[in-house]
């Protein structure tokens, strides 16, 4: 389904909704496991989830295309993902300059929608210990292995940041895995 | 076949004690069978090799030309007992030395000279580094490329970055997440009711043609108006009275309401705003002054 036909029946008033579907169909999944990853919670991730797809709803006619749709979608995604965090912090009395994403431990120990390994577990604890942004950055490259210059198009981030901000998140999971063997 | 002891055939007449009867001749075991095989033997061979016919051969004309080989080798023995080498003068006394320095020499190669340590386990890489680099300014010469700072350096990094990731997928194959069942079938229905419940007084779509500034221009200042109602509500000490607010709006620049939207709003919501913004003619009454109170109501149900 490519996504200049969904733009296209968009546009036009009486394929909206049918057009919206499509969207959905497309992208609900890989939009819906980005923000899991991050909010760890999944009825945390639900609620970002529906937020996000309605914002696409309302502003979708404004998308001048020149990124791509997925692009777009990722970056509303991640952009609502950071207010969500940040807002958890508030909540929670946590700095929102703190360096690593802890406030979200009680959410992955309570173990609901979550039926990994100790091996999974240890991975998931690992990159609790990132900051969120680096911790998205991770995320985008190693789970849904997009390329450096997709990132840097959502992000916003030079290529050059991306990558040695990902490989300092992966000597942090190397090390910790190493010291909690 | 054994031999019959026939040491005492004949002697009948000589009238010997018994005594010196018995054979004093021994002879090893087994001597008689062995000794026909033996004889047995010699008379086949003697049947299949006459010794008068050998199947040795010698080369043509060999014993003819064997004497003359043979003067010839005691010839040369003779002429080697002569002393008819030479030595250059005074060969002996250098000899010496020079033996002498070739065993120094020797000495000194097997002397291990002082190296720092690791040498030769770094000296390969150093080997292929200084190879690498002269090819590469062999093919920047070439083709012009040229690269950035610490580029190789940076690469190194990000190589053990990527090995390093790929060790710890292959320690953790799956994330571990879970949904409940039917999740996503749902998740459609749910965005499209939210959608609908959620219905806002919508900026209209951009068309060049047909787009009416004012009328988009209320619903901001209604907005606006809404929220410092909502403000009013939490603070029952001010006056919560729409006409007093609307007046007072006057004496807030647009500057400000705008932030206030845009705190509340995304990027886009704002960048949109601020394309369209509103330019009050200078004998308005200013922002808020030009919404009636049906559009104030409608906006209010919608949002509150």
């Amino acid at each position: 389904m490519e996504d200049s036909l969904i733009i296209a029946k968009f546009t036009d008033e009486g394929t909206r909704e049918e057009a919206f579907g499509m969207l959905l169909k497309k992208y609900q999944q890989k939009i819906y496991w980005h923000v899991r990853r991050m909010v760890i919670n999944h009825d945390d991730a639900d609620d970002v989830v529906q937020d996000i797809f309605i914002k696409v709803w309302r502003n979708l006619d404004k998308f001048r295309e020149d990124s791509q749709l997925y692009t777009w979608l990722y970056r509303i995604a991640t952009n609502e993902c950071i207010t969500f965090l940040n807002k958890k912090k508030q909540k929670q009395n946590v700095s929102l300059d703190d360096e690593n994403s802890a406030y979200l431990s009680e959410s992955l120990a309570d173990g609901a929608y979550f039926n990994g390994d100790q091996a999974q577990m240890k991975l998931q604890q690992a990159l609790l210990t990132l900051p969120d942004k680096q911790r998205l950055v991770f995320n985008m490259k190693y789970f849904e292995d997009m390329k450096y210059d997709e990132i840097s198009n959502v992000l916003g981030t030079s290529v050059g940041a991306l990558k040695a901000s990902y490989h300092l998140a992966v000597k942090k999971i190397e090390n910790f895995f190493s010291s909690h063997d | 076949m054994k031999a019959d002891n026939t040491y005492n055939e004949n002697s009948s007449s000589n009238k010997l004690p018994k005594s010196l009867c018995v054979n004093p001749f021994t002879v090893p075991p087994t001597y008689f069978e062995e000794l026909a095989h033996q004889t047995l033997f010699l008379v086949k061979c003697e049947l299949n090799f006459p010794s008068n016919k050998t199947s040795f051969t010698v080369p043509e004309n060999y014993f003819d030309k064997q004497a003359s080989t043979l003067l010839t080798t005691i010839k040369l023995e003779k002429n080697l007992k002569k002393d008819t080498f030479s030595v250059t003068e005074n060969y002996f006394q250098t000899a010496a030395d020079q033996i002498m320095s070739q065993v120094k020499i020797d000495e000194l190669k097997n002397v291990e000279p002082a190296i720092p340590a690791d040498y030769f386990t770094t000296l390969s890489t150093k080997i292929l580094n200084r190879i690498e680099q002269s090819e590469l300014s062999i093919e920047k010469k070439d083709t012009g490329f040229s690269l950035p700072a610490d580029y190789f350096e940076i690469a190194q990094n990000n190589i053990l970055g990527e090995i390093a990731a790929e060790k710890i997928k292959e320690k953790v194959t799956q994330e571990g997440f879970e949904v409940p069942t039917g999740y996503f079938d749902s998740l459609t229905s749910k965005i499209n009711n939210q959608k609908e419940e959620n219905k806002v007084i919508q900026l209209p779509v951009r068309k060049p043609q047909t787009y009416r500034k004012v009328a988009w221009y209320s619903a901001v200042a209604a907005a606006s108006i809404a929220a410092f109602i909502g403000f009013s509500t939490f603070y029952p000490e001010n006056e919560p009275i729409v006409e007093n607010e609307i007046l007072s709006l006057n004496e807030i620049p647009e500057d400000e309401i705008i932030n206030y939207l845009a705190k509340y709003s995304d990027a886009s919501d704002l960048q949109y705003i601020a394309e369209y913004i509103y330019q009050p003619q200078d004998d308005s009454k200013g922002i808020g002054s030009e919404v009636t109170n049906e559009v104030l109501e409608d906006y209010l149900n919608y949002t509150l």
